[in-house]
């Protein structure tokens, strides 16, 4: 059974390891063909996904933390989120240690009782979302796009 | 990127006086030298000081205009949140994210000021503007004094 503290020690670990290097979604993202074949589809949601939940994932972490809500609430909804997303990055973005690490989260979060670990968990997975958007941001050819978008 | 965070508008103190902390920033050739608003915002100062040095990849804003953001692994709350001008150095509370303002820009809100560039913005700028074209770049902060 995964545990609220044993999935943030993951997550610490997994922030460590890709804030130098890219970890390995980024190619399973890059492989997953959207529409006629097109990869940019794929990419563009993950990215503009993670960036949402990264911030939504502050919201509720800024408003445990501030005692609007409890722990046993803010759990079930962050476990509720992660759950969907857990199927979404696997299904539409073949980012499977992602989906895999959203479900373990989810699991952990489901049963989560304590403020504190809710907001240490919080911590590190917006530092995860935010630091693998970076990752996809740089895939994203964003001179070029704008550049076509005007002339188009 | 700041956002418009439930935070009030704070007036920033004058840089440039003695005993404050520095720190470089260098993008491309170019080295800026910036002063630590200890005062203003002792938290975040210390987070970042704490991280020195710290090298990672540069990225540009897309909509503020002349802003490189780059990510540190530091969870800061919100510090006396203040409007920023060119030329300042603010840490985003919600992405985790140093933005650094080279040039004029519509800024999106306060965010935790916490330095200002007193020396080289003009050579920094010319490196800064690069950014995007070719995001990725190294960007790295190291401790002056």
């Amino acid at each position: 059974m995964t545990t609220v503290a044993t999935i943030t020690a993951r997550l610490r670990s997994e922030n460590k390891r890709m804030w130098k290097k890219a970890p390995a979604d980024v190619k399973n993202l890059k492989g997953r063909l959207g529409h006629e074949g097109y990869r940019f589809g794929p990419l563009i949601m993950a990215e503009e996904e993670l960036r949402v939940l990264a911030d939504e994932f502050w919201v509720i972490r800024v408003t445990v933390k501030e005692g609007k809500i409890d722990a046993r609430s803010g759990g079930r909804i962050v476990a509720a989120m992660l759950s969907l997303r857990s199927r979404r990055f696997e299904t539409w973005y073949a980012m499977h240690e992602t989906s895999a690490l959203f479900k373990d989260s989810a699991e952990a979060t489901q049963r989560v009782s304590k403020s504190e670990d809710l907001i240490r968990f919080l911590d590190n997975l917006i530092m995860y979302l935010g630091r693998l958007d970076l990752w996809l941001e740089l895939e994203v050819p964003w001179d070029n796009l704008s550049r076509f978008f005007e002339k188009s | 990127m700041p956002r418009r965070d439930s935070a009030k508008v704070g007036k920033p103190p004058r840089a440039g006086s003695r005993g404050e902390r520095k720190i470089s920033i260098q993008v491309g050739s170019e080295k800026a030298t910036a002063v630590l608003l200890d005062k203003q915002a002792p938290k975040t100062c210390e987070a970042v000081w704490r991280l020195l040095p710290y090298e990672t990849d540069a990225h540009h804003s897309r909509v503020c205009s002349n802003e490189i953001i780059f990510m540190m692994p530091a969870m800061v709350d919100a510090e006396n949140p203040t409007v920023p001008k060119v030329g300042d150095i603010g840490y985003w509370t919600v992405r985790q994210c140093v933005n650094i303002w080279y040039d004029t820009m519509t800024p999106l809100g306060p965010t935790n000021l916490f330095a200002r560039i007193v020396e080289n913005l003009e050579g920094f700028r010319t490196e800064a503007k690069k950014v995007w074209g070719s995001p990725g770049g190294t960007v790295r902060v190291e401790r002056v004094r």
